[in-house]
């Protein structure tokens, strides 16, 4: 618990985090790159290359400091969070180099305005915040049905459109949990070439008896390499996660799809029939040959998706 | 993905869940605000936070 005076100052400070924000979460990456290059693999090195992830940062980090007096408001805003840390097996000991090298950043990039109560009071405020995220992940793990990666093998690939493939992945030990229909796995790459690891997050088609269906669409440096891997690659795979998930609830459904959208849709839409709701999906696509899960689609319609299609060759990939 | 398709939907007492590139789904969310929604990359962060 934080004092007054902590939570006053952390308040206080927060409209000049939010000015500075970006350059603050920037520099936080790059200093904690080079100070602590072992993390590095947790990150998506595409989004620190477009600033998505300093301007996700950022928000965040704003977002708690403006509700420091009550953490719980922010607590569905980093539910994505705290499932992406479950997926790629972030542990507590990764916080305090997160929160030494974020508390070096704001010093750096404000220079005397960060006085030594400021930064003494956000040093505080992070560790509670670092505390929240801690005991829910160790909620999350607890519950999960294995932790970080374990080894799974492709047993099958498909060629689905020219721009997507669909991979079959088996765990080795044949142990897997269901993925709650839009939940994602984590698949670990040894790309060659590469001096670290990279991370990248997969929505789950659909769940087997030992393993799961993905579709990757070929864009991006993992996603490409994925599409390179045959029968029998061995690939480590975390265990399903994800807010993004159907509620079981017996009210009609409706799903709107934009491309490659579809892949967490497609695993809601078919369980829902299954459970005999009422689906309608609005799939938007740029052309009928580059429509993932095309045939499997059709299949859903055969008990009673009802399917729209809308096709427009403008879209252009944001 | 054209507002007037998304305006024939009729999703009053349906659960509504969208998903695709940031700038479609935007209208999509727009257009229907209880829809649940995941953006492809961290901006679905932002959105919520």
């Amino acid at each position: 618990m934080l004092d007054q005076q902590t939570m006053d100052i952390v308040k206080a400070t927060a409209p000049v985090l939010k000015d500075h924000g970006v350059a603050i979460t920037s520099h936080f990456y790059k200093r904690m790159f080079e100070n602590n290059p072992e993390v590095r693999h947790f990150f998506n090195h595409t989004n620190q290359k477009r600033g998505r992830q300093p301007e996700a940062l950022a928000n965040a980090v704003y977002a708690a400091a403006v509700h420091i007096d009550r953490l719980e408001a922010i607590l569905p805003a980093i539910q994505p969070a705290l499932h992406k840390h479950k997926s790629l097996n972030i542990r507590p000991e990764h916080y305090p180099i997160v929160g030494e090298n974020l508390l070096g950043a704001i010093q750096d990039v404000l220079g005397e305005a960060a006085t030594p109560d400021i930064i003494d009071a956000w040093a505080k405020a992070y560790g509670v915040i670092a505390d929240v995220f801690i005991s829910l992940e160790k909620q999350m793990y607890a519950d999960a049905p294995w932790i970080g990666f374990k080894p799974f093998t492709v047993a099958e690939v498909i060629e689905d459109t020219p721009e997507v493939k669909r991979f079959h992945i088996k765990a080795n030990d044949g142990v897997v949990g269901t993925a709650i229909p839009g939940q994602y796995i984590s698949v670990q790459a040894h790309i060659a070439g590469e001096d670290i690891l990279h991370h990248r997050q997969y929505s789950v088609v659909e769940t087997t008896e030992d393993g799961y269906w993905i579709a990757p669409k070929a864009e991006g440096l993992v996603s490409n390499w994925l599409h390179e891997q045959t029968v029998g690659t061995e690939i480590p795979v975390s265990a399903p996660a994800g807010e993004f998930v159907l509620e079981d609830t017996d009210r009609p459904l409706t799903l709107v799809a934009g491309g490659i959208g579809i892949t967490p849709l497609f695993n809601m839409a078919k369980t829902a029939l299954g459970q005999g709701r009422s689906v309608t999906l609005l799939h938007a696509v740029r052309s009928t040959n580059l429509r993932p899960l095309s045939e499997e689609l059709d299949e859903l319609v055969n008990v009673g998706l009802h399917l729209i299609t809308h096709v427009d060759d403008t879209y252009q990939v944001a | 993905m054209s507002a007037t398709q998304l305006e024939a939907l009729d999703v009053e007492g349906h659960d509504v869940y969208t998903c695709g590139p940031t700038a479609m789904m935007e209208t999509v969310v727009q257009m229907i605000p209880q829809a649940r929604y995941e953006f492809f990359g961290p901006s679905a962060v932002l959105a919520k936070a």
